[in-house]
């Protein structure tokens, strides 16, 4: 029996099926690609870095607070809290040139004119810090923490089979009903939709790989008790910003945390699914700790 | 031969790969320290306890062990008792090390528990020939269900055990005498700890144990509690505890593995990784002077 002929209810219970057996097809083969892909990673993730992972969990914009943080606790840099909105700078002069790492070495440049944190993340990166970017981004993609290329375009093409099969079956149902003159049609539309943004969102959201999920979820575990850890030293503080976000760090001895990011600090949860997760307003705290995954 | 030939002077550099390991206890508060110093730091120990019934925290800690070496240490079972062990505590550490493939595995020569009661507290067992057969059934339960076998940790005691007609050193022989696959944890400072409580020569109990079966040492530090000295692993490893080490590593050819244990008043880390470097001088000068 043709089931495009079915009745109105017995082919939408049909449809939501045969979305849901979609939506589930693509969401396995997702899973497997990137399985694939960190089985295969050519280098071991590095989670004793604790810029990676705060780029790994926030991506750029987060790798920037946990550093500006970083440097803060380890008195390179210097907050004016008697600003509304404090204005980070750097404590001494020509300290840029003697640092090793590429981003504290950015950073403490940056701030040789005083300025507020937030700005940062909102400036058009120069090229330096572009390639910089793009070397973690590399990076934890060869550890199999971020989707690479070949996964996202899998996901786009699991995407469309998705999207072009249920369509279809939308649009025939469609035609025959409104050849048959039928109007009453509004839920098939409705649940077409739906089915749509579903297979949307599990396509194209989301930064990390599910090994990069995991990774984040594991070292939260591992480092669950330095946020109740008293005498945190500035290498604890980073790695608890790395870990969990900024806004995880104790107010105890650090007054400019809630003022570095207001943004970050007021939103808790708009982090959504950019691929730039962290960016802008977004993320910056514990609230946006999974950002992107 | 070729370089000769054209007269090309050739330097030759060895670089001597030291096959002793030196790290510390796992704690989660001293995570940032340990993942920021992984180039100073060669293997953390992990209690096993901690991890046998949370899945989530097993797989965190595989975590951990792909990013470090990692081996395991039990506090359950109590095998230094003429109790069977319980098999339910070890088939838990069974299953974590399968799950985990820790480099090793040990657990301590204490008793922890007696007619269904739990201490809370490792107890050191009285030293005798009964002890000594329980001991061997229990390490001989928990070398066969785990599949491998441990590595067993000399302990500190503040009374000296009734009906003990060993002395520490002998039992301790005797004991690794039964059972030639299991390995020493020499735990230096309950060395040093008991020596100080008890009045005996911490050096003479050395050459009364088969030093040839040490794989681990243990450092640590404590204090001194209404006239005994306390093994509370919240101090930092005296002096005479790191003058121990030398002696051990002078008297031995083996691979050594040589951890630091902090459990609370945790310094400021660089202190930690100093003792790590003290350590690794103290093998080194015994070493030399073997």
């Amino acid at each position: 029996m043709n089931p495009l002929v079915w009745r109105g209810p017995e082919f939408l219970l049909l449809y939501a099926v045969v979305a849901m057996a979609l939506l589930l097809w693509q969401w396995i083969r997702g899973q497997q690609r990137e399985a694939d892909v960190s089985a295969k990673a050519s280098r071991r993730p590095n989670l004793n870095d604790p810029y990676e992972l705060a780029f790994l969990r926030g991506g750029k914009n987060e790798l920037l607070r946990v550093a500006t943080v970083s440097l803060i606790e380890k008195k390179l840099l210097a907050v004016d809290l008697a600003r509304k909105e404090p204005n980070v700078h750097t404590v001494h002069q020509g300290l840029a040139d003697s640092t090793s790492n590429p981003v504290n070495a950015f950073l403490l440049h940056y701030y040789t004119t005083p300025k507020p944190a937030y700005q940062l993340l909102k400036a058009t990166p120069t090229a330096h810090m572009t390639g910089l970017f793009d070397l973690y981004q590399r990076n934890l993609e060869k550890s199999g923490l971020l989707r690479n290329e070949d996964i996202r375009n899998g996901r786009a093409s699991d995407t469309a089979v998705t999207v072009v099969c249920l369509l279809t079956l939308a649009g025939l149902k469609l035609a025959v009903a409104i050849s048959g003159g039928h109007r009453n049609v509004g839920f098939l539309i409705m649940l077409a939709i739906a089915a749509t943004i579903a297979a949307c969102l599990i396509g194209f959201t989301g930064r990390l790989t599910t090994a990069g999920q995991k990774s984040v979820e594991d070292m939260r575990v591992l480092c669950e008790s330095l946020q109740h850890k008293s005498g945190l030293s500035p290498m604890d503080v980073t790695m608890l910003a790395a870990v969990f976000g900024i806004a995880a760090l104790p107010a105890v001895g650090r007054p400019y945390g809630p003022k570095l990011y207001p943004q970050a600090s007021s939103s808790s949860s708009g982090c959504g699914s950019s691929s730039d997760s962290g960016g802008g307003g977004c993320g910056g705290g514990g609230g946006c700790g999974g950002c992107g995954s | 031969m070729v370089a000769a030939a054209v007269g090309v002077a050739v330097d030759v550099v060895v670089v001597e790969v030291s096959p002793n390991r030196f790290g510390l206890g796992w704690r989660s508060e001293l995570a940032a320290g340990i993942f920021t110093h992984l180039d100073q730091i060669d293997i953390v120990e992990v209690i096993a306890d901690d991890y046998f019934d949370d899945v989530k925290k097993q797989r965190a800690l595989a975590t951990l062990a792909s990013q470090v070496a990692v081996t395991l240490h039990g506090i359950g079972i109590g095998p230094a008792s003429v109790s069977p062990a319980e098999p339910a505590r070890i088939d838990n550490l069974a299953r974590l090390i399968d799950r985990i493939r820790p480099d090793s595995w040990s657990e301590h020569l204490a008793w922890v528990r007696a007619g269904g009661r739990e201490i809370g507290h490792l107890v050191a067992p009285c030293r005798n020939a009964s002890t000594v057969d329980g001991t061997l059934a229990n390490l001989h339960r928990m070398t066969r269900v785990v599949g491998s076998a441990p590595v067993m940790e000399n302990i500190a005691t503040l009374i000296n055990p009734p009906a003990s007609p060993m002395s520490e050193d002998a039992w301790l022989s005797k004991v690794l005498q039964g059972a030639p696959s299991v390995g020493l944890l020499l735990d230096l400072h309950n060395v040093h700890a008991n020596s100080s409580n008890f009045g005996f020569d911490a050096t003479a109990f050395l050459a009364g144990i088969p030093l040839d079966r040490v794989k681990t040492i243990h450092l640590a530090g404590g204090r001194m509690w209404q006239g005994r000295l306390l093994d509370d692993h919240l101090h930092d490893v005296p002096p005479p505890v790191f003058q121990l080490l030398e002696q051990v590593a002078a008297r031995t050819t083996q691979p050594l593995t040589v951890l630091i244990e902090r459990d609370g008043e945790y310094p400021d880390f660089e202190l930690l990784l100093a003792q790590i470097r003290e350590a690794r001088q103290a093998v080194a000068r015994g070493r030399a002077a073997a």
